[in-house]
């Protein structure tokens, strides 16, 4: 006689196997396309898509606003019991609005993965607001009350799609007009729940204080660290362990940017500046460097290349990601004219994965031979990446000495870059 | 779930990869889930499919502020239910007098691949009364709570436990019994 939690166990570890003909999956999706289009057709008849409308109608920032209002409240009541330093959650929500300016590293991803997705975020003392996110700079105005987000391709400085982690990140914090340490909290819970707010165990500490945050319902949990003395978070972190998703994110209070870096005319102006500057001026071909590498990184797995040459290049997948490979590709096509098929490639209407193998040479052939171009135009350089993960802020991967510069510049595993002297450079 | 919020997001900003990456991500758990419910391969395909077209032409209405796999398990669970009366209503009216054929060979046009243990427990659930059937699996398969069962079905919360508990029962004697034979 089996006992009722024996029958609930045996039927939550059931292996229910299932698979799906794939001939007919293409049929299903091809017709749920179909409807999307002729749905999204019919909406745009009435009115064309437009991301402040969005914003405004978004039923997600109703959420936020109501979120923000519960967790307000919750955060207002629960006291820092063993604290040496009374500080309480809302403290730290307050003290971060007050905050000029500061710098946002996001790292997204998945705990059996490699791959993690960097974001970084720049907040100006006059509520401007760029970010990076892959190959998209976005910026987004928070000093008056119509807001703005506008997305730009990094290397070719168009105007894009302004889709991703960061853009709804903006976007929920938009609905506000500022930008709050709460709406980041209340954007990662998947439930529209109620979330309670504890402070742990922080004997270890004397400097930093940490605020667990909870799910009633899901797993879900956020952990904020902030400091004793100035109540300003420096990391918070999630973790859903229903699918091992987790975020670290970094506040860094130090660094000041000018009011250019958050122009997206001056980011344009910049672009058409370009075909003006020598070669040998570095930022494009820097920021071709980072980009390459880190599609390099990703295609292999997350781990820098043991070295930068056209055989560690073959070792990437050929059956990595499509799209991955022809954004990287159409980048490097505007800076080197190249054409393969993958220009022209539709996302509805992918190429057969006997199309990709017969072009990845092409690809292989794009990628080392720009690659080595660029390099070829630096004087000095070392690459030392062999191992080092994608994100890894401490160790420099490559540096090198633009021409005419008296400086070396450093790349690191995140992919940041530093100018540094040459007698500081690492043994 | 931060990368099911940005889907919807990218989903109600027309994206066609966004609605490529739901359909991949949750059409197994959801074909799952009708097989189990319905216990009839071409019913359970067809659901998921009925499913999977309104939430792509929903876009502009869809509000969800929750659970992306949640809101699509309860729709399947949904229309699980309404074809199942619709079944039920059918035999009794005796338009339908021959038996309802469970479709386990695999065919051409059949979308989904069922493993024999998925069809062994189909065939243990389709023995529990429909309500008690949803709830067990809702409950512990998708993860679901009481209330939010409750909400789904349109009952109170105790009415879920109490089906609960009878179909924990029943599914205990279907199993004990098959131990004796």
């Amino acid at each position: 006689m089996r006992s009722a939690e024996n029958i609930e166990k045996i039927v939550k570890n059931l292996n229910l196997d299932i698979d799906t003909n794939p001939q007919k999956d293409q049929t299903v999706l091809s017709e749920l396309l179909d409807a999307q289009k002729r749905s999204m057709k019919q909406q745009s008849a009435l009115a064309l898509p437009n991301i402040r409308r969005f914003i405004m109608k978004s039923p997600m920032t109703k959420f936020a606003v109501a979120a923000v209002v519960v967790i307000a409240v919750l955060i207002g009541v629960n006291p820092f019991s063993n604290s040496k330093t009374s500080i309480v959650l809302a403290d730290v929500v307050e003290r971060f609005e007050s905050v000029p300016f500061f710098r946002l590293t996001i790292y997204l991803g998945y705990d059996n993965s490699d791959e993690a997705k960097k974001v970084e975020i720049w907040k100006s003392e006059d509520s401007h607001v760029r970010a990076h996110e892959g190959n998209k700079v976005i910026f987004a105005d928070f000093s008056n009350n119509e807001t703005n987000i506008i997305a730009f391709d990094r290397a070719t400085k168009q105007p894009i799609n302004n889709m991703g982690y960061v853009s709804m990140i903006l976007k929920e914090l938009c609905s506000q007009g500022r930008f709050s340490l709460d709406t980041i909290i209340n954007i990662i819970p998947s439930e529209d729940g109620i979330t309670s707010v504890e402070t742990a165990d922080t004997a270890a500490s004397k400097e930093t204080v940490v605020f667990e945050i909870k799910h009633k319902e899901t797993p879900e949990w956020i952990s904020i660290w902030a400091l004793r003395s100035s109540k300003l978070p420096v990391r918070m972190c999630f973790h859903d362990p229903r699918n091992n998703e987790h975020g670290d994110f970094f506040f860094d209070y130090s660094e000041q940017k000018d009011a250019k870096f958050f122009d997206p005319e001056a980011f344009t102006n910049q672009a058409q500046e370009q075909p003006a500057k020598s070669s040998s001026e570095n930022v494009l071909n820097e920021q071709e460097i980072i980009d390459v590498l880190e599609r390099w990184t990703v295609l292999s797995g997350g781990s820098f290349p043991s070295s930068l040459d056209i055989q560690t290049i073959k070792d990437i997948d050929p059956n990595a990601d499509i799209s991955f490979l022809y954004n990287g590709l159409k980048n490097l096509n505007g800076a080197i004219n190249f054409e393969t098929p993958f220009a022209t490639f539709d996302r509805d209407n992918p190429p057969s994965q006997d199309e990709i193998n017969k072009y990845f040479d092409s690809v292989l052939f794009v990628l080392s031979g720009r690659f080595q171009e660029v390099l070829a135009e630096m004087t000095d350089w070392h690459y030392v990446g062999q191992g080092v993960k994608l994100g890894d802020a401490y160790t420099a991967i490559l540096w090198f000495r633009p021409k005419g510069s008296e400086k070396y510049r450093v790349i690191y595993g995140d992919l940041s870059a530093k100018d540094v002297k040459p007698e500081n450079l690492q043994k | 779930m931060l990368e099911d919020k940005v889907l919807i997001w990218k989903f109600k900003c027309g994206s066609s990869d966004a609605l490529c990456r739901i359909y991949e991500k949750y059409r197994k758990d959801l074909l799952r889930l009708a097989a189990i419910l319905s216990n009839n391969s071409s019913d359970a395909e067809d659901i998921v499919h009925d499913v999977f077209v309104s939430f792509a032409q929903s876009a502009e209405t869809l509000k969800l502020s929750g659970n992306l796999k949640r809101f699509l398990l309860t729709c399947v669970a949904n229309r699980a239910r309404n074809k199942n009366r619709a079944n039920q209503r059918r035999q009794t009216d005796g338009l339908d007098e021959a038996k309802s054929v469970i479709s386990q060979s695999k065919s051409p046009e059949q979308w989904m691949i069922q493993s024999e243990e998925l069809r062994r427990w189909s065939d243990i659930m389709v023995q529990l009364p429909y309500g008690q059937r949803e709830t067990v699996i809702l409950h512990l398969r998708a993860g679901m709570k009481f209330r939010q069962i409750a909400q789904s079905q349109g009952v109170s919360v105790n009415t879920v436990k109490g089906r609960y508990r009878y179909g924990l029962n029943k599914l205990r004697s279907i199993l004990d019994g098959e131990v004796e034979k």
